[in-house]
């Protein structure tokens, strides 16, 4: 896939969300729904490899970009990732606290909210595709019961996840 | 606003800067060293940058409040608004590039190194393993992401609100796209306003 046309997908799914997790339905729909350059397992890759590093979660279309098309893949998912961030300078220098109305601030929300279905929704594919018996059922239990009800940063939860399938396969089991 | 009219400058009246203009490569020094040792929250990584940048005097309280709360709303990630913000009201358009690329280039670097990792040894018996179970886990952790974010409006009280936008846009998933979702989402939401508190 050419990189530009790339970049502007990501750019598409990036430009349009408010966080990093947001972007993932967007990113979903274009790359592994309509154009399938993507699978759902290396979506959920991405995913995984944006919560082992530092720096945002929404640094996975990095990782998705290096999928798709190599190193070009990735400086274009680097690329998608880092130009809404230039929005931020006129939004401080020209609408500073207007931005604060009741009416804008429930417009985003009411948009943050709709983009938690949305998440739900992206969830269920990478569901279908990673948890393919109980073991992997608990697993993904466990650590939607730790991010919910604790600050866990999620890398150690994917530590310990990580270290459960090893222990597992080394014990002679399967995950 | 502090009057700083007595400095002349018209940078630190924007900022509330107290100190020195900091130099670039302490920008860079800064941006990089919190940004890359923090994990997870994106949060967390802001506080920790706006509190430092405060107590050195490169921006003032206003001004973190400011741009935490801008970052919320601004397209893109939370932490890459505030981080170009930050950087551009300590030291203007140059801060703000420099603070961009030193929190986000070496992280993208390492996803780069991590990715080839996982092609590389996803397809062994053990890799195989650890990565059904780690992909497992990214489930819950999404599922737990969708969550969060419902979570404050829960708080809130604003029950039928939240169900509605959330449980309409993860029915509505099935036939429309997801950004004809969110702009129907918005569009409630404008219609819709949030009970103020």
């Amino acid at each position: 896939m050419n990189w530009f046309l790339l970049y502007l997908l990501m750019l598409k799914a990036t430009l349009t969300s408010f966080n990093g997790a947001m972007s993932l339905p967007i990113l979903r729909d274009e790359l592994v729904v309509n154009r399938k350059v993507l699978t759902d397992r290396e979506l959920s890759a991405a995913v995984t490899t944006a919560n082992a590093s530092p720096g945002p979660m929404g640094i996975y279309v990095v990782s998705a970009g290096y999928f798709i098309a190599g190193v070009p893949g990735a400086i274009a998912g680097y690329l998608a990732l880092i130009t809404p961030a230039f929005f931020m300078i006129p939004l401080v220098r020209y609408i500073g606290r207007r931005v604060e109305s009741p009416r804008a601030r429930s417009t985003l929300d009411a948009a943050v909210l709709a983009s938690a279905g949305l998440i739900l929704s992206s969830a269920r594919p990478l569901a279908q595709d990673a948890i393919t018996g109980w073991q992997p059922a608990l697993v993904a239990v466990g650590a939607f019961l730790i991010v919910a009800a604790t600050r866990l940063p999620t890398i150690l939860i994917l530590i310990a996840a990580g270290l459960l399938g090893a222990f597992t396969m080394l014990l002679g089991g399967s995950f | 606003m502090e009057n700083n009219s007595k400095t002349g400058d018209i940078r630190a009246l924007i900022s509330g800067r107290v100190g020195e203009r900091p130099s670039l490569p302490a920008v860079a020094r800064l941006f990089f060293q919190i940004g890359n040792s923090t994990f997870g929250s994106g949060g967390a990584t802001m506080i920790r940058l706006g509190q430092t940048m405060v107590e050195r005097g490169w921006i003032g309280p206003a001004q973190f409040d400011l741009n935490f709360t801008l970052a919320r709303v601004a397209p893109g990630t939370n932490v890459l608004a505030f981080v170009i913000g930050a950087g551009y009201a300590a030291r203007g358009w140059l801060g703000g590039i420099v603070a961009l690329f030193s929190l986000s280039a070496p992280a993208a670097c390492i996803v780069v190194l991590l990715t080839l990792a996982y092609q590389r040894w996803s397809g062994s018996p053990l890799g195989h393993s650890v990565v059904t179970a780690t992909a497992a886990s990214i489930v819950g952790i999404i599922v737990g992401a969708a969550w969060l974010l419902a979570k404050p409006r829960v708080a809130k009280r604003e029950y039928l609100r939240t169900a509605v936008l959330v449980l309409g846009a993860l029915i509505l998933s099935f036939w429309i796209p997801p950004l004809q979702i969110m702009a129907i989402g918005a569009l409630l939401g404008y219609c819709w306003p949030e009970r103020q508190t």
